[in-house]
């Protein structure tokens, strides 16, 4: 496969991988950790959605499903598939516990972007892609504009009946 | 290569083994918030990352015996899992609340006593702003921000 048109395929995998497994896992319904609220709360000062602010938050401050999303496809690369999406699991889980995180969406999105990864080398999709790939992904969400991302991130939990009831 | 088998022992054995040690199979609902340790999240979870390094160690050698080396690996992560994970990495005590505001407020007599900032609720004025946040976390976090 065209390694442009790769990147590119496992980039919306990516995204969409793990923006649906945290709002499904309740990212945008409330601050996982401390910090994840300071940060919801700024972004909404600057204009942009407090439930999207939450989501980017626990991204911030915890292992989430974009760091099990990456580390997964870290690990296939160098370790193997689906051994290092496996490993990768295993760590997210603990550095969740590190964080003094109780969520499992971390661990999930390693294991379901493993599950993607090994089904994409049928058709020529590489680790290597799904790195490049999840690099851009997360920088749509949290490196171009946070009042934007956070309002698309907030209609999306809309959407999905994840919005948060907190004020 | 990659043996599913070796995995489906090491899976099934921690699985079923967690449930006899009377872990429930999924944690309660909300799970975002729940640290209950159940016997899919993390138990099997666990066992499958387990097998996974030590098959990259090297330690399988595709022979009958890796049955018993992925049973054996299935039995200690759910005794792990059970007895030793809480210890290894404790809940947290604090939770996320906003600090609860006392019903009986100090007498002001006290508080000019003392000479201190503290306000009608008994807490430190400069504990927290007007988002019930605390000052302390929010310099933490800005440092992390950066």
């Amino acid at each position: 496969m065209d390694e442009l048109l790769g990147v590119i395929i496992a980039a919306i995998i990516s995204w969409l991988n793990f923006v649906l497994i945290d709002t499904w896992m309740g990212l945008p319904e409330f601050p996982g950790v401390k910090g994840a609220e300071v940060i919801g709360r700024d972004i909404k000062k600057r204009g942009g959605d407090l439930a999207g602010g939450f989501f980017q938050g626990n991204i911030v401050c915890s292992p989430d499903a974009s760091a099990g999303t990456l580390l997964a496809s870290v690990g296939c690369f160098a370790i193997g598939i689906p051994e290092g999406g496996l490993i990768a699991a295993l760590l997210v889980y603990f550095g969740n516990r590190m964080c003094a995180d109780p969520g499992y969406a971390g661990t999930t999105g390693a294991l379901t972007i493993t599950v993607f990864i090994a089904l994409g080398s049928y058709i020529g999709l590489t680790p290597a892609m799904f790195i490049v790939g999840m690099l851009l992904a997360i920088f749509t969400i949290q490196g171009l504009y946070h009042p934007y991302s956070s309002k698309l991130l907030g209609k999306i939990a809309h959407k999905m009946g994840r919005y948060t009831k907190m004020e | 290569m990659f043996d599913y088998i070796i995995y489906i022992i090491a899976a099934g054995s921690a699985l079923i083994l967690g449930l006899l040690l009377k872990q429930p199979l999924l944690p309660e609902e909300p799970k975002r918030q729940s640290w209950t340790l159940s016997a899919i999240f993390p138990t099997t979870i666990l066992a499958l990352g387990f097998t996974a390094i030590i098959s990259q160690l090297g330690y399988l050698t595709s022979s009958y015996l890796d049955y018993l080396i992925a049973l054996a690996i299935g039995i200690i992560t759910a005794f792990f899992s059970r007895y030793l994970l809480e210890r290894i990495l404790p809940r947290p005590n604090t939770a996320i609340e906003t600090p609860e505001v006392t019903s009986e407020p100090e007498k002001p007599e006290e508080d000019s006593k003392n000479g201190s900032d503290k306000d009608e609720s008994g807490k430190d004025k400069s504990y927290k702003d007007e988002s019930g946040i605390d000052e302390s976390d929010k310099t933490d976090q800005e440092e992390s921000h950066g």
